[in-house]
């Protein structure tokens, strides 16, 4: 308990500087988060223009597009907030800078994940929240199983971007994997998850686990159940699990490397 | 905190270069062949010891270094750092072990060093009072106190480096590496960086692993060498008894307009450097030789400047790894 009191101590002092060092530029800072949520905003404008004409896809409406919304967004956003250097963890690896995580008294994934903060993401989750509280009917369960989902959500990317990052171990450059895996499990978490079938779902429910993100939270939201949460925490579980296992596998492979580097 | 290493070895498989048609061969079924970065180093370094490590560039000084902080796995052979396995005592060992590295910086970039200090605070799990003490001591020997409070970016070189130097002894270490640490600096943050580092080693009985390139780094720090070159380990001696390895020449300077590009060798001469119009000679240590040496070139050219000065420690690694040290093998 101390260990874990002592670990959360020092993550929460790592998060305050990488927004004491974001807001150091505050202009950057505001049109970012602004930049974000008109992005979202857009995306969200086209699928309401879609459903005027279609009414509903397989049975998908509206209202399960913005669960759908305020789920993947701010799920996408606590993941990014608090450990947005996993999109970057591909990088550390290739360039030698996990020497620096590595030669600390700490775990060299969460600090070298958690060492960063995407502002954007802050956008992502004010539209999310937003979302949720001015554009869906909620109540008190509704709400706990909304936060309880967006949590998972952000753990499962979470572990989903660190495994994509962690290639780079045994590939030596994984970069563009990163960038076209968060591409990936991204595009296909924001469309109606019922218009997927076959070895698509399946895809979705392993290779590119979009399907836990997306179509499982939902149906959650709208008939709570406890299997569809027991397969959500189970699944979460044995994502964080397996990333974690991976990147101490990977780490006996570390090359390390000589280029310069500063922590940003 | 002793470190003991016993026939250490470092490999890496690096895939080969082909060139046309083999290329497209090496892409569907890629070939590989090994590196040797560090070829069976034995070594032992006692508790309050100041070494330096030194060797050319790629020698394998710092792979070795980076395999005793633990962050590269050895391929064979053993490392115990504190009776510690680096590789596999990662945590243990960091609490006891300090890390600067030249090319690395450890400071968070848009803030001031000053908060980077608070979170190795957290990161050390270090009391607050002892913190301040530690912080205190280090500001007045580095004398950080007029930019610690600056952000990062805005900083010196040789500011930055001493922060990044402070920031690695918060946790008042046992053992410290460092890599390189005063690449780039003046003279008088060298001086600094030297200093602090002796003073902890005086107060503290820290143990000292230093790789540089400046000879005077370590002429300054440490009391013992070990010279690496091409993975082997191929000299561990008392920085004291290295002047030795060229005790028996002086190195004769001197300065002519004249074309010395028929200057007389007598045996036992040797032409270490000739820049614009000064030349370097090794010659025997032996004044009744000396003086004759003096008096020809008096003889045959117009001599503006003349010196006999004893080699240099870089003269005499420089001579070391080119394996022109006069007495026998090293």
């Amino acid at each position: 308990m101390q260990g874990f009191k002592q670990e959360l101590n020092f993550l929460t002092h790592v998060w305050k500087l990488n927004f004491l060092s974001a807001m150091e530029y505050r202009v950057n800072f505001i049109i970012q988060i602004v930049m974000m949520i008109l992005n979202n905003a857009l995306y969200f404008i086209f699928w309401i223009i879609f459903f005027e004409t279609f009414t509903a896809v397989n049975g998908w409406d509206l209202s399960n597009m913005l669960l759908l919304f305020s789920i993947v967004t701010t799920g996408a956003g606590i993941a990014f907030i608090f450990f947005g250097n996993a999109t970057r963890l591909s990088s550390l690896i290739e360039d030698g800078q996990m020497d620096y995580y590595i030669t600390l008294p700490k775990n060299p994934l969460f600090y070298s994940i958690s060492s960063r903060t995407s502002i954007s993401a802050v956008g992502d989750v004010i539209f999310g929240v937003f979302i949720f509280f001015f554009l869906i009917e909620f109540n008190a369960h509704k709400l706990i199983l909304w936060v309880i989902c967006s949590i998972l959500v952000a753990a499962i990317l979470t572990a989903y971007v660190s495994i994509l990052g962690t290639m780079a171990f045994w590939t030596g450059r994984a970069q563009v994997l990163s960038e076209q895996g968060i591409n990936a499990i991204m595009t296909f978490a924001m469309y109606p998850s019922s218009i997927f079938n076959g070895y698509t779902r399946l895809i979705l429910f392993t290779v590119i686990p979009a399907g836990f993100i997306s179509e499982v939270p939902v149906s959650l939201l709208n008939e709570p159940n406890l299997i569809s949460l027991s397969i959500l925490c189970v699944f979460t579980v044995i994502i964080c699990s397996f990333s974690y296992w991976l990147f101490g596998r990977g780490l006996k492979n570390y090359e390390s490397g000589n280029l310069l580097n500063i922590n940003m | 905190m002793n470190i003991i290493v016993r026939d250490l070895k470092k490999h890496y498989k690096v895939k080969k270069r082909e060139v046309g048609l083999k290329k497209i061969k090496q892409l569907l079924k890629p070939e590989y062949s090994t590196i040797d970065a560090v070829k069976g180093i034995d070594l032992q370094i006692n508790e309050g010891e100041m070494v330096g490590f030194i060797g050319p560039n790629g020698a394998g000084k710092s792979t070795t270094i980076k395999m005793l902080t633990g962050i590269l796995a050895p391929s064979s052979g053993d490392i115990f750092v504190g009776g510690l396995n680096p590789a596999k005592d990662r945590k243990k060992l960091s609490y006891n072990i300090g890390t600067v590295f030249g090319q690395k910086s450890q400071l968070w970039f848009h803030l001031p060093p000053i908060d980077t200090f608070k979170l190795f605070s957290k990161i050390y799990e270090v009391d607050n009072f002892e913190f301040k003490k530690q912080l205190s001591l280090l500001v007045d020997i580095l004398q950080l106190e007029p930019f610690m409070h600056k952000p990062a970016r805005q900083l010196s070189l040789g500011q930055r480096m001493k922060c990044e130097i402070a920031a690695s002894l918060l946790h008042n270490p046992k053992l410290i590496f460092l890599d390189e640490p005063t690449i780039g600096l003046d003279v008088v943050a060298k001086r600094q960086i030297r200093t602090a580092l002796t003073e902890m080693n005086k107060r503290e009985n820290t143990t000292v692993i230093l790789t540089s390139h400046d000879a005077g780094d370590i002429e300054a720090i440490c009391e013992r060498v070990v010279i690496i070159n091409e993975g082997s380990l191929i000299l561990d001696n008392p920085i004291k008894s290295l002047s030795g390895y060229l005790q028996n020449n002086k190195l004769l300077k001197f300065k002519t307009a004249h074309d010395i590009s028929k200057l007389k060798m007598t045996a036992g001469i040797e032409i270490v450097s000739i820049e614009n119009e000064t030349v370097n000679l090794k010659v025997p240590d032996n004044n009744d030789f000396l003086s004759k040496i003096i008096v020809n070139l008096i003889n045959d050219y117009e001599i503006e400047d003349i010196s006999i000065t004893e080699p240099s420690l870089e003269e005499v690694i420089h001579s070391i790894y080119t394996e022109k040290s006069l007495r026998g093998s090293v």
